[in-house]
């Protein structure tokens, strides 16, 4: 064995040594193998010392970890002798009662931040952390956007800590589970969060999000995600700037949309002239949503997409929101038809007819639309149609929905602004009686309740 | 055929797509060309361990060769595939002769073997300690009082209790 050049003695030792795919998942079983090479004599010492892949593999279980005061230096020596290598560390620091005091969480605090420190290295990378709350300290933010190497992640994070990722340079990034504080966004907002299809994939199913805000991504990187995160609960989709699609991809898609059984939440707005953003309608064709129970759509629109959505989801929704510059009536109403669990629906277009109104008035009660409807939102009273017949239907739907339903006591515009030429006083009368109005100049609402908003704040 | 001369000057007649399991005798024979009758010596190797990896090589001689540029499947490679079965019975041999066909495997470019002889003695590392490795094969213990002192710090550390 005295003849082994160090390439040799490198090769054997790297063979020695637990690998990604490894069942060594105690820190004592981890350091035992390099630890012992570096000890035999001083060529091996040499050798091992200065390969850096020897040192690239750790794992750090904090319950089955009995020296806290070494932690760090264990840590801090395969740090340095890791030397430049592509990182495969794993810290699980979900403290059990028992095992935790200030100082290990400390300690265990200060090695998360140095792995952080070393992010331009991960490869595959789990940080689990949970301290019980007593030994919590100040809420600390930690940024992860320069993981060119990274093939796997794995975050579960407890508060106060939170994480801020871009994975826009992470071009090898295969597999993903984010549980936690979490926010998935670009620290430059030039830069997409997910850029395209195929320099981001999921492993199916490997993400544990319950609630994601995705930003000015393609619509086939969204779908992906949806994919991959089967316990998503609610998803904000914001459009930024130009959608990007993939027509190949998206066909097969339209042949079997994305199907999330648990999503009940879903909102796609953009923060953008909507002229330039054309497409974002198209999402919709691509996924097929069961338990949907709030729809918040607010861009351009074309005029199938909500039916055909409606259509093959079939979902219980209680609240819509369809905020468009021009949308056709009539598939508004075809798909209101659908729709039997609504009890919120705000419809913020720039034009509602007569026709529209009397829709929803109950003249026939075994062809009623939306018969759990409570309120509904217009933008404002100008968007109302010819006067004299419209302010008659509206009139008519809220006496008929009155008579049917005691619940149904609101109609609300969004925007205040004047209203002289419509029938006031007419109005009024109705408004009295069943109207809440928190626009301007008609009457002010006797109750000043704060509007439902079924979405988390992002 | 071709034919290649070991260190003790015997000469084995090959055929050549066994031979070109070897990278290194792989460019000499591109070098000689069709020339059957020149003789490739193999300087560092002797009769006994190269008829031992004419052995593998001619189990495996119909087996995919491994890209030689891409460091990243090479390791992805190094750190999945296990020792099969009839690599494990190949490699059952004394100490000395897995120390030589390893480094034959090394002289001659033969990146699976080189990979088979490194497990086995990776294997044969694994679960003993300092001590026990210098016993197992015959190594002297070199280390001065300061890097021994370094080497008891590195163990307390790393103690479980």
């Amino acid at each position: 064995m005295s003849k082994f050049p160090p390439e040799i003695l490198s090769h054997i030792f790297s063979e020695a040594v637990p690998g990604e795919d490894s069942d060594c998942h105690f820190l004592q079983e981890c350091i035992k193998i390099p630890l012992r090479i570096s000890q035999v004599c001083r060529v091996w010492r040499d050798v091992a010392v200065s390969d850096g892949r020897l040192w690239s593999y750790l794992f750090i279980n904090v319950n089955t970890l009995r020296l806290y005061k070494h932690a760090k230096v264990l840590f801090d020596i395969w740090l340095e002798r890791s030397n430049g290598a592509a990182l495969d560390y794993s810290l699980d620091f979900m403290f059990q009662k028992h095992h935790a005091n200030q100082g290990i969480v400390e300690v265990a605090m200060d090695m998360i931040k140095t792995l952080v420190a070393q992010q331009h290295r991960w490869r595959s990378i789990e940080i689990l952390w949970s301290p019980p709350r007593e030994y919590v300290g100040n809420a600390l933010e930690l940024y992860l956007t320069n993981m060119p190497k990274l093939t796997s992640l794995d975050l579960e994070i407890a508060q106060p800590m939170c994480f801020s990722i871009d994975f826009s340079k992470s071009l090898q990034l295969r597999v993903v589970r984010l549980s936690g504080d979490i926010e998935l966004e670009s620290c430059d907002e030039t830069l997409p969060l997910l850029r395209s299809p195929s320099t981001l994939t999921f492993q199916r199913g490997s993400l544990t999000f319950k609630r994601a805000c995705l930003r000015n991504g393609a619509i086939c990187s969204y779908l992906n995600f949806m994919e991959a995160a089967p316990f998503l609960e609610e998803l904000h989709i914001i459009f930024d700037g130009y959608v990007e699609l993939s027509y190949p991809v998206l066909r097969s898609k339209h042949e079997n949309p994305v199907l999330v059984p648990g999503l009940r939440r879903l909102s796609i707005t953009h923060n953008y002239n909507p002229i330039f953003i054309r497409h974002q309608h198209l999402f919709l064709d691509y996924v097929t949503l069961p338990s949907l129970d709030a729809l918040q759509f607010s861009s351009e629109f074309r005029d199938d997409a909500l039916v055909n959505f409606v259509k093959r989801s079939l979902p219980p929704l209680t609240y819509l929101a369809i905020d468009c510059v021009d949308v056709r009536e009539d598939a508004v109403i075809e798909s209101l038809r659908l729709l039997p669990t609504l009890t919120e629906f705000r419809y913020l277009c720039q034009f509602v007819s007569a026709r529209f109104l009397r829709e929803l008035t109950v003249a026939d009660h075994t062809n009623l639309i939306c018969p759990a409807l409570e309120t509904l939102y217009l933008r404002r009273i100008k968007t109302l149609g010819y006067e004299p017949l419209c302010t008659g239907a509206l009139i008519s739907m809220l006496e008929s929905r009155a008579q049917i339903s005691e619940s149904f006591q609101t109609i609300k515009f969004i925007e205040g602004e004047s209203h002289n030429e419509y029938d006031v006083s007419a109005l009024r009368d109705a408004f009295e009686r069943h109207l809440l109005i928190r626009a301007d100049g008609i009457s002010v609402s006797p109750s000043a309740e704060t509007p439902r908003y079924p979405f988390a704040n992002i | 055929m071709v034919i290649i001369r070991t260190a003790d000057k015997e000469k084995f007649t090959v055929d050549r797509d066994v031979a070109e399991c070897s990278v290194l005798l792989k460019n000499l024979l591109e070098d000689v060309g069709e020339n059957e009758e020149e003789e490739i010596p193999v300087q560092n190797i002797n009769s006994s361990v190269f008829r031992k990896v004419l052995e593998w090589c001619e189990h495996h001689k119909n087996d995919p060769r491994p890209a030689s540029d891409d460091s990243a499947a090479e390791e992805s490679r190094r750190r999945t595939t296990d020792i099969s079965e009839w690599d494990q019975k190949f490699i059952a041999v004394d100490q000395e002769m897995l120390f030589e066909i390893i480094l034959a495997a090394n002289y001659l470019d033969i990146k699976p073997l080189l990979d088979v002889g490194c497990k086995t003695v990776a294997n044969m590392i694994k679960g003993k300690t300092p001590e026990e490795i210098r016993k197992l094969f015959n190594i002297t213990n070199d280390f001065t009082p300061e890097e021994e002192a370094q080497i008891r710090r590195e163990n307390e550390w790393a103690e479980d209790r």
